[in-house]
Formats: C-alpha cells, sequence, structure tokens
C-alpha cells in the first residue's frame, strides 16, 4: 500500500470529500495545499494552531545602483516584477514566490533580499490529523512534509510529490480534464487512477451522505 | 474588471453564455466550444522553460538540489519537468555548466467575439501556473472589453480575487460557498453570490455599476 496520496481534478467533483474519507479508513494525515482558501477548518472538529510561516526572500531595489536594465523582469517565473513610473522594477510580493532568481541575475547586485511569507502551515488536532498550507510556494512547503499523508489540493503539480495521484471527474467537462492530467502524470513517471465521483453539487448527492472509498481502498491495494 | 469565482462549475457554461450575449466580454479557463462566437485570434505561448541536466557534464555536487526551491530535483540528478517553474535558481550554481533550458508550451488561449460581447479562453498545460498566465491575459481580455465597450468579468483560478473590486460567486449552495463569500467580503470585495438560476439583465447591470 501507497503512503502518499494526491487527490486532484477539476472543481466540485468532491476532492476534499473524498480525500477526508481516504485520510479516516488509512488513519493518516489530511494535507490541504490551497492556494488561496482553505476549507477543512469549516469542516473538522479540533484545535487549529499555526506550526508555521513559510518565509522567503523578496527582492527590495536599489535605487542608486540599479540601471533600469530590466533582466530581473525578465528572468522572473512569476511574473511579479513591474515597474514603477521612473522605470525602476518593484516585486510584488503576493505574486514572488521567492526563487531568488532576480538576487542571481542582476548585474549590478541592486537586488536586497527582504523577508517575505509566501506560505502559511497549519495544523489542525482533530480525526484526522490535518496540516492546511496556504500561499505562493506550496512545493517548497509540501516537499518537506515527511510523514504518510492523503492530499487535498487544487495544484495538479503538487500531486508530483506523491506516490499515486487520484484523479477525479464528474461530467463529460471535468472528466476531459481528468485525461490530460492523467497524461500529464505519466509523462512525469507517476501513476494515476482514474475516478468517475458523483460531486457533491449534483442534485442527487445529498450533502450529509459522505463518499463510499471502499473501491478506491481497493483500487489502492496494486500499488 | 470584476472576478468570476466558481465553486458550482455545472452553472458556470450556462451562464457565460447568457453573459457574452448580453454584452460582457469575460476571460474563461478551459470550458468551450463556443461554437456561436466568431474566433479571432489563437495564440499558444511557449514562454514556459524547464530545466535539464547533462549527465556527462553533471558531478553530483548537490548544490542544484539545495538551490531549487520548488523540489524538482530528484536524488539522482533528474529535473521533473511537471514541478520545474524555469527560474534559473541551478543554473546559477553549477558549477560545470550542466544545466541547460528548454522552452515548452505553457498555455494556449483564443479570442472570440460574440456579438455585444467577447470571449477570451485560456487554458493552461497542467503544472503550469493558471494565475500567472491569467494575471498576463487581462491585458488583452480588458481590450476586448474596450472595443466592445463591455464590461469584464474574469474567471478566478482557484479563489483568487486577482485585484478586483467585485466577484461575482457561483454557489453551490454549501457552507463553504457561504465562507468564500465572508473571505472575499473581509478583503473589502463587493460580492454578488448566485445559485442555480438568476436574472441576467440584473447580474450585468451590476457588473456595468
Amino acid at each position: 500500500m501507497v503512503k502518499r496520496i494526491a487527490v486532484v481534478g477539476d472543481r466540485g467533483v468532491g476532492k476534499t470529500a473524498v480525500a477526508l474519507e481516504l485520510a479516516k479508513a488509512l488513519n493518516i494525515t489530511l494535507l490541504e495545499a490551497k492556494e488561496s482558501f482553505l476549507e477543512l477548518h469549516y469542516m473538522i472538529q479540533g484545535k487549529r494552531i499555526k506550526l508555521r510561516d513559510f518565509v522567503g526572500f523578496y527582492p527590495e531595489v536599489d535605487k542608486e545602483r540599479c540601471l533600469r536594465c530590466n533582466i530581473c523582469a525578465a528572468v522572473c517565473p512569476d511574473r511579479a516584477m513591474i515597474r514603477d513610473w521612473e522605470g525602476y522594477p518593484y516585486a510584488l510580493p503576493e505574486l514572488c514566490s521567492a526563487c531568488t532568481s532576480c538576487f542571481r541575475a542582476c548585474p549590478e547586485g541592486a537586488l536586497k533580499p527582504s523577508e517575505n511569507v509566501v506560505a502559511e502551515v497549519w495544523e489542525i488536532r482533530g480525526r484526522p490529523r490535518v496540516v492546511q498550507a496556504t500561499g505562493r510556494s506550496l512545493k517548497a512547503v509540501v516537499k518537506e512534509i515527511n510523514e504518510e499523508w492523503v492530499m487535498d489540493t487544487d495544484r495538479p503539480e503538487l500531486g508530483l510529490f506523491s506516490d499515486v495521484v487520484l484523479i477525479l471527474y464528474d461530467d463529460e467537462e471535468s472528466k476531459r480534464y481528468a485525461i490530460k492530467l492523467k497524461k500529464f502524470y505519466e509523462d512525469n513517471d507517476l501513476p494515476a487512477l482514474l475516478l468517475g465521483n458523483k460531486g457533491y453539487g449534483s442534485p442527487s448527492v445529498p450533502r450529509s451522505v459522505p463518499p463510499d472509498v471502499r473501491v478506491v481502498l481497493a483500487l489502492l491495494e496494486n500499488f | 474588471m470584476s472576478v468570476l469565482v466558481v465553486k458550482n462549475r455545472r452553472v458556470k457554461g450556462a451562464l457565460v453564455h447568457e453573459l457574452v450575449r448580453g454584452g460582457v466580454v469575460v476571460l474563461v479557463l478551459r470550458s468551450g466550444p463556443w461554437p456561436d462566437c466568431e474566433l479571432l485570434e489563437r495564440m499558444e505561448l511557449y514562454d514556459s522553460l524547464k530545466a535539464s541536466i547533462d549527465k556527462d557534464k553533471c558531478d553530483g555536487c548537490g548544490e542544484c538540489l539545495k538551490a531549487c526551491t520548488k523540489g524538482a530535483i530528484t536524488e539522482n540528478f533528474r529535473v521533473v519537468e511537471g514541478l520545474c517553474e524555469g527560474c534559473p535558481s541551478c543554473f546559477y550554481v553549477c558549477h560545470t555548466n550542466a544545466i541547460k533550458f528548454k522552452q515548452v508550451k505553457g498555455a494556449e488561449y483564443e479570442v472570440y467575439s460574440c456579438g455585444k460581447g467577447g470571449l477570451v479562453r485560456l487554458e493552461t498545460v497542467p503544472g503550469a501556473r493558471e494565475d500567472v498566465y491569467v494575471r498576463s491575459l487581462i491585458g488583452v481580455a480588458r481590450k476586448l472589453a474596450e472595443d466592445k465597450d463591455s464590461p469584464l468579468l474574469v474567471e478566478s483560478p482557484s479563489f483568487l480575487p486577482l485585484g478586483a473590486k467585485k466577484a461575482l460567486l457561483l454557489s453551490d449552495g454549501s457552507p463553504i460557498s457561504a465562507k468564500i463569500a465572508e473571505e472575499l467580503t473581509e478583503k473589502g470585495i463587493e460580492v454578488l453570490v448566485l445559485g442555480e438560476t438568476w436574472d441576467t439583465d440584473e447580474v450585468i447591470s451590476w457588473l456595468r455599476e
């Protein structure tokens, strides 16, 4: 049986509900990794504490040394570098993921590192135990969580930190997306399972009924 | 500009269709095709870089592994392409010059004219940073909206407000949808919540305000 399982798919296909039931059944940590809106603390009883802020370095421009060459903006993978009205670059903290590319690229050494919180990590002491990560730099956070987990995420690339990925879909549109995701994982040498799920948005499935994960557990036995 | 926050994906297609016909420009993610609309432009964006390690040059010093903030380099010095974002962190620390970059497709987009309104449809490659592409296409969508003299609605990847002052929330009626509305309101954003049905004219006049 695998140790790390990621649950991915389009919006509203029931990722959170399925991941929650899997974590309960396997009795391992439920990891919620989302860029902007965490929801498990609204669903699970338990004391919620902040484990840590993930701090990265974000560039500040020394205007006396800056040549306004714009190389920093050209290398920025987050496109976080924009220019002020004088043509000096500045980084938008909400876009910067603190990869530090710009510091190394600057020919004049005009960028000074300044601390910026790029992700937050929370823990809910409930059943199951939940770790929540949110922010711009989720890859760095997920990489460091060295334990068994079931991950509920809306960022498909985070699935690459798992041993097997479960891709959910519930209609034609989400199925097309699921097939694209499957190809993405296979290109990255990771096994992926496609699973049709009755999402919670459909009127035929009441919200109070948790999804049956016995089928999923049986499938995972093969890995 | 307003953002479209989708919790209930099932009604998104119908809403976007009605809004566009009523004279709104929408930047939409993935959904389609849009047969009633006239295709103006199709572009592929090849600006995403991926690193690779030249095995012949690599001496296994491990500096790149430490430098990579994305966890994209494995213990045996292979780059996991889906995780690499193309920042040159590894390149700068490599003393044997073993890191090479290649350009790959990151996204494609189409611009449509649909009567009074219009559409910009964005589809990113899995693993590409969707929010970065959305932000860079807002300019294209804004130009279309100016040409059409229409309000602009941008679909948000996940639940990011993207700097907008107004958000249209497609709710699935769950308590979580209510919490999303609450969190957006706390950030000073005016939220209009739509359920399974809506009055299209009212929505459009709210977007125009």
